[in-house]
């Protein structure tokens, strides 16, 4: 027997070796409801957030039918800005209530601070900082002003792709099958009304409206190469500058004495030191 | 109130009754799509982790089970790596080891 196996680890799903949990063992496991719940209300909140810039797109264009007034185009835009708000917020409520990942409440709103995958959480927290700001300044319309208000509701042209990016660029689900598709389709929907748009707008300025629209080419283009290159590439998630987080950070749970699975997170205070915990694994070479 | 006002308002009315209802109907499978969704992934995962188990091969990442904030998805990178399921308890007391056979 070796001395990995009389130790009780194990070989992991991806090769590397696990503990298993004796009396007071740590546990790290996938199997927490909240990480699933994470996971779904990022891709309801993507689809949410695309149905309302695309009813945005819609008021944009002027588009209305005999059966369908303008003014349900905006009643609706505006109450699905605020579901996709609301989605968005219980994505980040169970992201960071779910103490697997090292992500805080100000990663959440502060770009780029996150120990785990910085650059493409940091892509989230801007499309969050973003929501939040259309939404408030949605609000206030009334005492902001047109122009103002106009102003930082163009950002919501920053903001959508920013989400997107972020959803394909964190990795956990980008090569599941069926959210690759529903990711396809959203971008689909808003490019073909993006195009719509540059089509019936600015009629004075044809310039602007092409060089929209080779924009609106280029950035496609590049954005499928990127994935294709990328995210769906195996080991896309082993490249994403993950902090070095071997079982020397790794700590008991605080969420009590269930035990439930979690690891310590840095900047924490450290819950139960090695010393406490015979069981502790230390770090297995390669 | 003239015919033409009246007509207006009652359009208006219906409208504003459209809006509300499409909301409440978008939002109610907003939310059963996230508790389906949820429920999916956790099946995606188990069966994942089975197949794994059984199979003992390298798994990937398509499946959306958590690969751990620790980076190390690269198979031997000597890092600690998240179980995709709950591991049974070892009998008798755990200790840490630092290789070795």
């Amino acid at each position: 027997m070796t001395g990995a196996a009389a130790a009780g680890l194990a070989r992991g799903p991806l090769g590397a070796s696990v503990a298993h949990p004796g009396p007071g063992a740590i546990v790290v496991t996938s199997s927490t409801p909240l990480w699933y719940l994470t996971r779904a209300t990022g891709v309801v909140a993507l689809v949410l957030l695309t149905i309302g810039m695309a009813l945005g797109l819609l008021i944009a264009v002027r588009f209305e039918g005999r059966a369908w007034p303008r003014f349900i185009t905006i009643g609706l835009h505006r109450n699905m800005s605020l579901l996709a708000l609301a989605f968005t917020a219980a994505h980040v409520l169970t992201t960071i209530t779910d103490n697997f990942v090292p992500i805080d409440l100000q990663d959440a709103f502060v770009p780029f601070i996150s120990p785990y995958r910085p650059f493409w959480l940091g892509l989230g927290a801007i499309a969050f900082d973003l929501l939040i700001a259309l939404t408030v300044t949605s609000l206030v319309r009334a005492r902001l002003g047109h122009r103002s208000w106009r102003l930082v509701h163009w950002t919501a042209y920053l903001c959508w792709p920013v989400a997107v990016l972020h959803g394909l660029g964190t990795g956990t689900d980008t090569r599941t099958r069926w959210v690759l598709l529903v990711t396809i389709a959203c971008v689909a929907a808003v490019a073909c009304l993006l195009g719509w748009r540059l089509a019936q707008g600015w009629p004075a300025h044809l310039g602007v409206r092409v060089a929209g629209a080779i924009a609106l080419v280029a950035a496609l283009a590049a954005g499928g190469a990127w994935v294709v290159t990328g995210p769906l590439r195996p080991g896309w998630t082993g490249r994403l500058g993950l902090p070095a987080a071997g079982p020397s950070q790794l700590g008991r749970d605080t969420r009590g004495a269930a035990g439930h699975p979690g690891v310590f997170r840095p900047g924490h205070s450290r819950p139960a030191p090695a010393a406490a915990s015979p069981a502790a694994p230390t770090r297995i070479p390669a | 109130m003239p015919d033409d006002a009246r007509f207006a308002a009652a359009a208006r009315d219906d409208g504003l009754r459209r809006v509300r209802r499409l909301t409440f109907q978008i939002g109610a499978a907003a939310l059963a799509c996230s508790a389906g969704i949820a429920v999916a992934f956790g099946h995606l995962s188990g069966a994942s982790a089975s197949n794994q188990t059984s199979s003992g091969s390298a798994g990937s990442d398509s499946t959306g089970s958590r690969t751990g904030p620790a980076g190390s998805s690269q198979p031997g990178s000597g890092s600690f790596q998240p179980p995709a399921q709950n591991v049974q308890p070892a009998a008798g007391p755990v200790q840490g080891v630092s290789g070795g056979s």
